[in-house]
């Protein structure tokens, strides 16, 4: 074991100038601060444990709200993105359509429109339009034989 | 027994002893406060430099005493692991500080050579003051090496097992430390 004769000597080696200064701290405590610490500390340290209790209480409970609210937010934003399905079904896509404005239509489809669409959409305007002469057609058949029946 | 100045001191044995027993436990802890309070005071002064700190840094050390003394075990000795305690509380302070400087929200995050030169009894023609300062400008953990080898005159052997750092790197750590604070005080 190191003796005190050894670890002044070693300081002596390293800097000597060192080795000569006395080792005095020059801080002073308050008068009396010695006296009456023990009875300071004891009671400090009987009460800590309580309040170390308590502050950890504190912290988990802060903790747990915190938790609480991200969850909350979260569930939120989940059940909002579910209230509309994801992917629709063709009849909600096609009562979607219906309610379009023809010329806002006509308007998309002349951006937006690729080349093979043209072929669909001619096809459908055919279908539209035999289906309206057809209709026509009965319209004025019926309106034809009205007159008839009342020249009767 | 044991003496430290002129009053008697039970031995730590027999403070531990005492300690575990509920009747004799406030009686043993008071006692090894009065045994250790001004060595480990002195310690934590010259690390943290005001009263206020100091009395800060022992009162947080005692409260981990208190709780921790029951489940102590004597494999190392008391003294020791005071110490330890004392020197962990100490930079964990001064780590706090050095935080509290970097973001300038406390007027306590002051620098400790403001804080050396701001003391009552402080005489800048005095080496033991330019002492202090050039301690000061080392960094924390080497400047506690610099404290328990130079004012408590501790081996190395204790100093390893207080600062969970090898003999070989204390001793290297001290003898760069004392040639800084030579310079230092050569230089100011």
């Amino acid at each position: 074991m190191e003796t005190r004769e050894t670890i002044q000597k070693e300081l002596a080696t390293i800097a000597t100038n060192l080795s000569d200064l006395p080792k005095q701290t020059p801080y002073q405590a308050p008068e009396g601060y010695f006296s009456g610490l023990s009875e300071t500390l004891i009671s400090t340290a009987k009460e800590s444990p309580s309040g170390k209790v308590r502050t950890l209480f504190v912290r988990l409970a802060v903790a747990a709200c915190v938790a609480g609210l991200i969850s909350l937010s979260i569930y939120i934003a989940i059940q909002g993105s579910h209230s509309e399905p994801m992917v629709k079904t063709e009849a909600a896509i096609l009562s979607e359509l219906d309610t379009l404005n023809q010329n806002d239509l006509i308007a998309y489809l002349e951006i937006h429109a690729q080349p093979g669409d043209m072929l669909t959409i001619e096809k459908n305007l055919e279908n539209t339009y035999l289906s309206s002469s057809e209709q026509n057609e009965d319209i004025l058949l019926s309106e034809l034989l009205e007159d008839v029946s009342e020249q009767l | 027994m044991n003496t430290a100045g002129n009053t008697v001191h039970p031995e730590d044995t027999t403070l531990l002893e005492w300690f575990r027993q509920p009747e004799t436990k406030d009686k043993s802890f008071t006692l090894l406060v009065k045994k250790y309070q001004e060595k480990l005071y002195w310690h934590i002064r010259r690390m943290v430099v005001t009263h206020e700190n100091a009395n800060d840094v022992l009162q947080n050390m005692f409260i981990k005493v208190w709780k921790g003394l029951e489940n102590f075990r004597e494999d190392s000795q008391l003294f020791t692991w005071l110490y330890r305690i004392a020197t962990n509380e100490s930079l964990s302070f001064l780590e706090q500080q050095k935080k509290k400087r970097v973001l300038s929200i406390s007027p306590e995050g002051t620098d400790l050579s403001e804080s050396i030169r701001a003391d009552p009894y402080y005489d800048p023609h005095k080496l033991e003051w330019k002492l202090q300062l050039a301690i000061q400008s080392l960094p924390e953990k080497q400047r506690a090496v610099f404290n328990l080898r130079y004012y408590d005159e501790m081996p190395y052997q204790e100093m390893s097992k207080i600062l969970n750092t090898s003999e070989g790197a204390l001793k290297a750590s001290y003898h760069h430390a004392v040639k800084k604070i030579e310079d230092f005080i050569l230089n100011h």
